[in-house]
């Protein structure tokens, strides 16, 4: 795109005090929208760290909140003094990674579909869909999931032998965080496969592969970088999910969770539970876990960012 | 598998590779649409039952009511519903029915128009559970009607009654009419703090902004990477920030809708200064080179013709954070809070309609039906707006010959 | 000498336009035949025909012949035909995956897949199209990070793995610099050995170097069709004059 263009009168003459104003004002609104993040850095640091700093006087008992104890304790007991996290970045990381294992397939695969193989007006049908599928609001994905995930995933437990706490469980969560992630995934892919250079399709069928096979050979690997996006917006909004997670996955206290079939508890499951009742060290100490899940997330981007690198070092921009 | 034993001809096996893996794309993109088929459907029938103006109208609390009178009993013709418990002396029709959260209840199913029942309140109306009444019987004894007796045996006493002493009947309740008024309250508030802002910074990069400058990518990227963070982290600073600052206006320390407002503003800025810079971009170059080639200045062109020219394109960002709006619900729980209250006010802490269907679901016994009918609310109306917005879009892209 | 296609009373439209009117020549084996011609007269349209890949054209309509080995490629499977006829594109597009593995590519497809005879395969067509010796140390790199010229011969070696009868190329070097022109053209020359080959080229000059016979389109017909050395020097046809002479374009 070509760099805004300025046709520049003599400024002196043209410019009076309505202009000046107006442009200074709409700067100032950039400067108030952008400062959002340093507020929310700011005050996200300082609430998150306060709870370790301060004496609590509750219950007839005063205490202070271990850091340690915080940081790598299995468990998440009504006492914050005695409640970790440690078991919870890792739930919350399996629970994610799972999310994405499972949307992952179900996306390349429509956004394939979509992008190269349906006729143009399933085609629309289709995004469309995927665009109301994004609009649903994550309680409602929760209610769903509570309602129909996981009496499913209890009937499945039951079947193979095992039993659930009906059905709130890693797996709901997992499938439940799959089913978010979808949209945001298959549409960045189907961006990626409509960029794909044109003559790619010719080439491949002229080396005598078939129209699917090159779909699958080489439209797919060449969307690595926008299927990559999709990926980490997608871990993203899987990582920070609350009311939807909280809904289904039966806030267990003690972990970490590997089993499918049992009950398991995030970072931000833990923020939401009880927070209505909470006061005093239980209140305040939501902000560390909400710091903890902020350096989660840029932890996790740093990663992705990396793999994506070497990606692009490996097989070349497209 | 048996087809690894027969020597099929290469190419063969190629095609059939080919027909597998396109069934397997057309069954992925069936799947996805078969998801929101049961999302929607299975909304609509686990709440649908319930929507009604009455639900949309009516507080949630249940509120039981007594009267005092010295009516006297008649005789009212029965109606011709066949199936429920009719009082030919009071004109009054009971049925047993069970409430919304599972309780047998006594249901006022009937009122014939000149009922005394009828002119006590208005509160006595068709829907009403029967809680007790109060009669004299002829002799002058007092008989006394209660709702565990059921409707039929409640229809007796009332037969026997002569005089009704008193009359209290219970409200169903269950109605959303406060988390609706809430949530668009603070649609409406959001909305006006929120637009103007966002707006503003998309005309600044879009319009004014040197983009080599530094300070002004400095800027973007500020703003694309709060658009990252999971909203329960806004809820957070609402916490932190915007109750302490709200209770500048409403005079309290808790979360209220002000503060839910607040907090939202800052949720929503990155969508709207992403889409309203999208909208703004579409708008030839040339517009504003002619305009100012006749004169005018860079503001006078903003205004006169750039913005006008982007009205849809931005009406339709506004759609989209209008529905973004209604379907938060994390931040919410923290910077207002999930009371559902029947008063609305800008220092309340009402639930609105995405905090109240999470509220329900957290509880012991959930309220699956309720949940269900709200959601559905939700569903259609953000249905609507995404079509809204669409066609907005579509009409603004027309216009620019591009469609 | 024998030929390997034949084309008999050839047409082809795109919907209502038609592109090219009841041509009918044949394709000498181990020769190099060239099409040139003003642009827009369906040289680049007749040699697709060849490969079958204007059935990618939604609304292509094709009436005549066109025999390979006296078999018509119509009843052809196109996958078979294509492994046997192999093409170069104008812009060199080699895939965005390491140089090894764009030239296994079309071999994989076809179902090789042991790793040493793989191995083998990549290196023998990476040595037939000259570019072996400046990659095969960074075969696992990818095939984006090569010059221009370079990734041309990699999709020269790429279409070559196929170990095809025929090579087809669409105006192989008017996206490469001088050099690099030179070198497919050196290639060229020496590939007909083994291959039969068929380019189209804007470039009247490089015809004349390289090809044996060439054929005049003009306006969607076959105008002329001769050995290169009796085209250039004495044109029958008025108009292959005019073209050679430079009074059109």
């Amino acid at each position: 795109m070509e760099s805004t263009q300025r046709v520049s009168f003599k400024k002196s003459e043209k410019r009076t005090a309505l202009d000046r104003t107006a442009s200074f004002a709409y700067l100032f609104t950039a400067i108030i929208a952008a400062s959002s993040l340093v507020l929310i850095a700011v005050f996200l640091l300082v609430k998150g760290l306060a709870p370790f700093f301060k004496t609590y006087a509750e219950n007839g008992t005063t205490f202070r909140i271990n850091f340690f104890s915080f940081l790598f304790a299995f468990h998440w007991y009504s006492l914050p003094s005695e409640s970790g996290i440690f078991y919870l970045v890792i739930n919350t990381l399996y629970v994610s990674l799972l999310a994405t294992l499972i949307a992952l397939p179900l996306s390349l695969y429509t956004a394939l579909f979509i992008s190269k193989i349906a006729p143009k007006i399933c085609g629309t049908i289709l995004e469309f869909s995927i665009e109301l599928l994004a609009a649903i609001p994550s309680v409602i994905y929760g209610l769903f999931g509570r309602e129909v995930i996981c009496p499913a995933v209890d009937s499945l437990a039951q079947s193979i032998g095992l039993s659930s706490k009906g059905g709130l469980s890693t797996l709901s969560s997992a499938i439940v965080l799959a089913l978010m992630i979808l949209p945001i995934l298959t549409s960045l892919s189907v961006n990626a496969m409509n960029n794909v250079p044109a003559n790619y399709l010719a080439s491949s069928l002229a080396l005598g592969a078939s129209k699917t096979e090159t779909y699958f050979k080489v439209i797919i690997p060449s969307s690595r970088s926008g299927i990559f996006a999709g990926l980490t917006l997608g871990l993203g909004r899987a990582l920070g999910e609350a009311t939807a997670v909280s809904s289904v996955i039966g806030n267990a206290g003690s972990g970490p969770t590997f089993d499918l079939f049992g009950t398991s508890a995030t970072l931000t499951s833990s923020m939401l539970l009880g927070y209505s009742e909470a006061v005093g060290a239980n209140a305040d100490i939501r902000f560390s876990i909400g710091l903890a899940l902020i350096l989660l997330i840029i932890a996790v981007d740093f990663f992705l960012g990396l793999i994506q690198k070497r990606m692009e070092r490996r097989y070349g921009q497209e | 598998m048996g087809k690894n034993k027969l020597a099929l001809h290469p190419l063969k096996k190629r095609e059939i590779k080919d027909v597998a893996r396109k069934g397997i794309t057309y069954i992925s993109a069936l799947l996805t649409l078969l998801l929101l088929t049961l999302i929607f459907v299975h909304i609509a029938q686990g709440g649908g039952s319930l929507l009604s103006a009455e639900l949309l109208t009516s507080d949630y609390a249940s509120l039981t009511y007594t009267y005092e009178s010295s009516a006297v009993s008649s005789y009212y013709a029965a109606p011709s519903a066949s199936d429920i418990a009719f009082s030919s002396a009071w004109g009054v029709g009971l049925k047993d029915e069970t409430s919304l959260t599972g309780e047998s209840v006594v249901s006022l199913v009937y009122l014939a128009p000149s009922s005394p029942m009828g002119k006590l309140s208005s509160e006595v109306k068709v829907g009403a559970y029967f809680t007790k009444a109060f009669f004299q019987d002829e002799a002058g004894n007092n008989v006394i009607a209660l709702a565990k007796d059921g409707a039929k045996g409640v229809i007796e006493t009332f037969e026997k009654g002569k005089t009704l002493t008193s009359f209290s009947i219970t409200t169903k309740g269950g109605g959303i009419r406060a988390s609706l008024l809430s949530t668009l309250l603070v649609i409406a508030i959001s909305l006006l703090l929120s637009l103007p802002l966002g707006i503003g910074s998309a005309i600044y990069f879009s319009y004014f902004a040197n983009k080599k400058n530094p300070l002004v990518r400095l800027l973007e990227k500020m703003i694309a990477v709060t658009a990252g963070i999971p909203s329960i982290v806004f809820g957070l600073i609402g916490v932190a920030v915007f109750i302490p600052f709200s209770s500048l206006f409403t005079g309290v320390n808790t979360g209220s809708l002000l503060s839910g407002c607040f907090t939202l503003v800052i949720i929503l800025l990155p969508s709207i200064v992403k889409s309203a810079e999208e909208a703004l971009d579409e708008v030839p170059k040339d517009y504003r080179t002619a305009a100012l080639a006749l004169g005018s200045s860079e503001r006078q062109a903003l205004h006169k013709i750039i913005l006008p020219s982007a009205l849809p394109g931005l009406l339709s960002a506004s759609v989209l954070a209008a529905g973004r709006i209604i379907g938060e619900s994390a931040a919410l729980v923290f910077a207002i809070g999930n009371v559902i209250s029947d008063t609305v006010s800008l220092s309340g802490k009402n639930a609105t309609l995405a905090v109240e269907i999470w509220s329900l679901l957290a509880g012991e016994n959930p309220n699956y039906r309720l949940a269900s009918a709200i959601a559905l609310i939700i569903l259609i109306v953000i249905s609507l707006l995404s079509l809204a917005a669409k066609i907005l879009t579509t009409v603004f892209l027309k216009k620019r010959g591009h469609v | 000498m024998n030929s390997v296609f034949q084309v008999e009373d050839f047409s082809l439209s795109y919907g209502e336009k038609e592109v090219l009117h009841h041509i009918s020549l044949s394709i000498a084996e181990h020769a190099v035949t060239a099409f040139i011609g003003p642009s827009g007269c369906g040289k680049s349209s007749l040699l697709r025909a060849f490969n079958r890949l204007n059935d990618l054209i939604p609304n292509a309509k094709e009436s005549g012949k066109i025999l390979y080995h006296d078999q018509p490629i119509q009843s052809t499977n196109p996958l078979e035909l294509r492994s046997q006829v192999g093409m170069l594109f104008q812009a060199p597009s080699p895939f965005p995956m390491s140089i090894y593995e764009n030239v296994a590519y079309g071999p994989r497809c076809a179902g090789k897949k042991r790793g040493k005879e793989l191995d083998q395969l990549v290196q023998e067509s990476l040595t037939e199209a000259a570019l072996w010796d400046e990659v095969k140390d960074r075969l696992k790199k990818s095939g984006l990070a090569l010059s221009g010229g370079q990734q041309q011969r990699l999709c020269l070696a790429r279409a070559l793995a196929m170990k095809p009868k025929v090579l087809l190329m669409d105006e192989p070097t008017s996206a490469l610099d001088p050099l690099a022109t030179e070198k497919i053209e050196e290639l060229i020359l020496a590939l007909k050995e083994h291959y039969t080959i068929v380019i189209v080229t804007h470039n009247m000059e490089q015809a004349a170097r390289i090809s044996d016979f060439t054929a005049f389109l003009y306006l969607g017909e076959l105008a002329e069709f001769d050995t290169t050395e009796k085209l250039f020097k004495e044109p029958s046809n008025p108009k292959t004059e005019a073209y050679l002479s430079g009074r059109f374009g």
